[in-house]
C-alpha cells in the first residue's frame, strides 16, 4: 500500500501539468469552435456549406489511403523477408529500417527535394537511360507528397508487423507441411491469415499517422496539395479564422479517434 | 500403411552426432516406442521420418518408397506435435479439414471425413471451438484427428503426452493404443517417460546419445536389458558387480553367491547382475538365505512401497512390494532374496555404451 501511495503521490504534479498545460488548452481550443465568440453553430455551419473543405478533407483521405496501401505493398514483402533472414542479417535489416529514425524528419524531407527535383538523382538517371526525355515531376504534387509520407511511415507499418510474424510459431508451418499443404497453401491458409491482424493494425496506423501529417506533405507538396495541417496552418496564421480551424480539428481528432478505436480492437485481436 | 525402413540414417550437427548409424524396420502396423532421455536423438529420428531436417547420411523409406530427399508434404505422414500446433485462427473442423483441404477434397467428402475422425477421437459437437477454448486432452485429440484424418502412410507422435497431467495420460494412453489398433496404421512415439513406452508398444527402441541401445518388445528390454542405461533407464534396477561361476551364478567380492542362469558367460569373467525391485523379497533377518541388510529408507507411494536398503554385500539395493505386502521399519536388519530366474546377467563389455 504505502508504495501505491507514494507512486500516486509521484505522478500527482505530472498528471496536473498535463491537465493544465496540454489537455486544458486543447480542450479550450476545440470548445471554441462553438463557444467563439459566443454560443454558435456558425462555424459548423460554414464548414458544412463550403466544399472547399470537404475537397480537402477528401484529398487527405485519399492521400492517407494510398499512402496505407503503398507502404502494405512495400512493407509486408519486407517484414517477410526480414523473418526470414538469419541472425546477423536480421539485425542489419532492422537497423536499416530504423535508421531513418535517427535523421530529423524535416532533414530527409529536404532530401527528398535533391533526390527528386528535376535536376535529382532520379530524374538524371531516368534521362540517362533514355526512359524519359524530359523531366519527371515528382516534387509539388500528390506522387511527391506519397513518396515522402511512405519513406517517413513505412517503419510504422513494418517493425511491428515484423515482430507479429516472428511471433508466429515456426511449428505451425511444419505441421502444415507434414499436412501436405504446398509452400503456397502454408503461407496463405496458415501465415497470412496469422499475420492479418497486426498488417490490418499496422495500415490503420499509418493512415491515421498520414492523416494529421504536416512537414513532409507542406514541404514535397510545395502548397499545391491540400491536405488538413496545412489548411489549419493557413486558417490559424494567415486568415486568421482559429473557430473554424477549431472545428476542423475537432472533426480531424474524432475521425482519428474512432480509427484508433479500429486500431485498437485488431490490434488486441493481434496479441 | 506401410513399413518404415532405416538405412544407415545419421544425422550431425556440427561435430554433434544426433543420430548415428541407424539400420533397422519397422514392420507395417507395428507401435514402435523411441525411448530416450533428453538429449538422446529421438526427436531428431521423428524429424528425420517427417522430413523436417534432412538426414546427413542414410536412407529412409516409408512404405518402400524412399523418401529420403522429399519435402514433408509428399511424404504422407500423420505428424502429431508435442506443442500440438493446431491452427489457433481455424476451428476445430477447419483444423482437421485441412489436410484434406489442401489436397483439394470435394467439400462433401471432407465433411463427412472430419466428422468420421472426430467422432473417432470422442470430440463430436466441438467442431465450431477454437482451439484455444479447448481442454489439453480435448487439443490432443483434435491433433491426432488432423494426423490420421487423411489416412497416411504412418502415424508419428512426438511426445504427445507430454503436457497432459497424469490422470489424462493414462486415459489417453488406453485410447490411443486402441485407436491405433483400429487403424492398424505404423506409428513411431517419441517419449523420455519409460511407463507409457512399456504401455503402448509392441517394440521399443531404447536410445542414448544418439546411439540405439536395445530394441525389443516391452517385456524384453525391461526384464534382459542389453546393458546397464537400458537397465536404469526402464525403471529402478539393482546392479550387483561379480564374477562368473559357471552353471552357478555371480559371485559376488563380499563372497555372496547371487544364483542365476550364467547365459553362456566365461567363468571367472566379471559380468553384472540386474535385478528389479519387485522381484526383491525381504526375509527376516533369522532366515537363512539371501543378502543381510539394513533397511534406510522406506517411500510409500500409494500402490506401492518401497525400501532403499544398505547391504553387506556393497550397494544399495531397493526393494519394492505392493502396499500391504511385507513390513519393514528404518532400521530393521533383515535379509533380502530373489529367485534365480529374476536375475539377468550383463557382460562386462555391455556396461560402456555411455560413450
Amino acid at each position: 500500500m504505502r508504495i501505491g501511495r507514494n507512486a500516486g503521490t509521484y505522478v500527482v504534479p505530472l498528471l496536473v501539468l498535463m491537465v493544465v498545460a496540454f489537455d486544458v488548452p486543447i480542450l479550450l481550443m476545440l470548445a471554441s469552435s462553438v463557444l467563439a465568440p459566443h454560443p454558435t453553430v456558425a462555424h459548423w455551419a460554414e464548414l458544412v456549406e463550403s466544399p472547399i473543405y470537404f475537397r480537402v478533407l477528401g484529398n487527405t483521405f485519399q492521400i492517407a489511403l494510398v499512402t496505407a496501401a503503398v507502404c502494405g505493398l512495400i512493407g509486408y514483402p519486407l517484414a517477410y523477408w526480414m523473418r526470414g533472414l538469419g541472425g546477423r542479417a536480421q539485425l542489419a535489416v532492422v537497423t536499416l529500417v530504423l535508421l531513418p529514425f535517427w535523421i530529423s524528419i524535416l532533414v530527409r524531407t529536404y532530401a527528398w527535394i535533391v533526390v527528386l527535383g528535376n535536376n535529382g538523382i532520379v530524374n538524371r538517371s531516368l534521362m540517362g537511360l533514355g526512359l524519359t526525355d524530359r523531366p519527371v515531376s515528382f516534387l509539388y504534387n500528390q506522387l511527391g507528397v506519397t513518396i515522402g509520407t511512405t519513406n517517413v511511415l513505412l517503419p510504422f507499418l513494418v517493425l511491428p508487423l515484423f515482430a507479429a510474424m516472428l511471433k508466429i510459431d515456426e511449428r505451425l508451418l511444419q505441421a502444415a507441411a507434414t499436412l501436405g499443404a504446398s509452400r503456397r497453401a502454408i503461407f496463405w491458409r496458415v501465415f497470412f491469415p496469422l499475420s492479418l491482424p497486426a498488417f490490418a493494425a499496422g495500415l490503420v496506423l499509418v493512415f491515421i499517422l498520414t492523416l494529421g501529417f504536416y512537414v513532409t506533405p507542406a514541404i514535397l507538396g510545395g502548397g499545391r496539395v491540400p491536405m488538413i495541417s496545412s489548411m489549419l496552418d493557413i486558417l490559424i496564421n494567415q486568415m486568421p479564422r482559429w473557430e473554424l480551424a477549431a472545428a476542423i480539428s475537432t472533426l480531424l481528432l474524432a475521425v482519428t479517434l474512432a480509427l484508433y478505436g479500429v486500431y485498437r480492437t485488431i490490434a488486441a485481436r493481434a496479441a | 500403411m506401410g513399413a518404415i525402413e532405416f538405412d544407415g540414417v545419421a544425422k550431425r550437427y556440427g561435430p554433434v552426432h544426433a543420430v548415428r548409424d541407424l539400420t533397422m524396420r519397422v514392420p507395417e502396423g507395428e507401435f514402435l516406442t523411441i525411448l530416450g532421455p533428453s538429449g538422446s536423438g529421438k526427436t531428431t529420428i521423428l524429424s528425420l521420418v517427417a522430413g523436417l531436417v534432412p538426414p546427413t547420411g542414410g536412407r529412409i523409406l516409408i512404405a518402400g518408397r524412399d523418401v529420403t530427399n522429399l519435402e514433408p508434404q509428399q511424404r504422407r505422414i500423420g505428424l502429431v506435435f508435442q506443442s500440438y500446433a493446431l491452427f489457433p485462427h481455424l476451428d476445430v473442423f477447419r483444423n482437421v479439414a485441412f489436410p484434406l483441404a489442401v489436397r483439394g477434397r470435394p467439400r462433401s467428402e471432407i465433411a463427412d471425413k472430419v466428422a468420421a475422425a472426430l467422432a473417432r477421437v470422442r470430440l463430436d459437437g466441438f467442431a465450431r471451438r477454437k482451439p484455444q477454448q479447448l481442454s489439453g486432452g480435448q487439443q490432443q485429440r483434435v491433433a491426432l484427428a488432423r494426423a490420421f484424418v487423411f489416412e497416411p502412410d504412418i502415424l508419428l507422435l512426438d511426445e504427445p503426452l507430454g503436457a497432459l497431467d497424469r490422470k489424462l495420460r493414462e486415459e489417453v494412453q488406453v485410447e490411443l493404443k486402441a485407436l491405433q489398433r483400429d487403424l492398424g496404421i505404423t506409428t513411431l512415439l517419441v517419449t523420455h517417460d519409460q511407463e507409457e513406452a512399456l504401455s503402448l508398444s509392441d517394440r521399443i527402441i531404447v536410445l542414448d546419445h544418439g546411439a540405439m541401445q536395445q530394441v525389443g518388445t516391452p517385456d524384453e528390454v525391461y526384464r534382459r536389458p542389453a546393458n546397464r542405461f537400458v537397465a536404469g533407464f526402464l525403471g529402478l534396477a539393482n546392479l550387483l558387480e561379480g564374477r562368473v561361476e559357471a552353471g552357478r551364478g555371480l559371485r559376488l567380492p563380499t563372497g555372496e553367491l547371487v544364483a542365476c542362469a550364467t547365459q553362456g558367460l566365461a567363468e571367472g569373467s566379471p559380468a553384472t547382475a540386474v535385478v528389479r525391485p519387485e522381484r526383491v523379497r525381504l526375509l527376516p533377518e533369522t532366515a537363512g538365505e539371501g543378502i543381510a541388510a539394513r533397511v534406510r529408507q522406506d517411500v510409500y507411494l500409494g500402490h506401492l512401497r518401497r525400501w532403499h536398503l544398505d547391504s553387506d554385500a556393497g550397494p544399495e539395493l531397493i526393494a519394492a512390494a505392493a502396499d500391504g505386502v511385507g513390513q519393514a521399519a528404518i532400521g530393521d536388519r533383515v535379509r533380502v532374496a530373489w529367485a534365480p530366474e529374476d536375475v539377468w546377467l550383463l557382460p562386462e563389455e555391455a556396461r560402456g555404451a555411455a560413450a
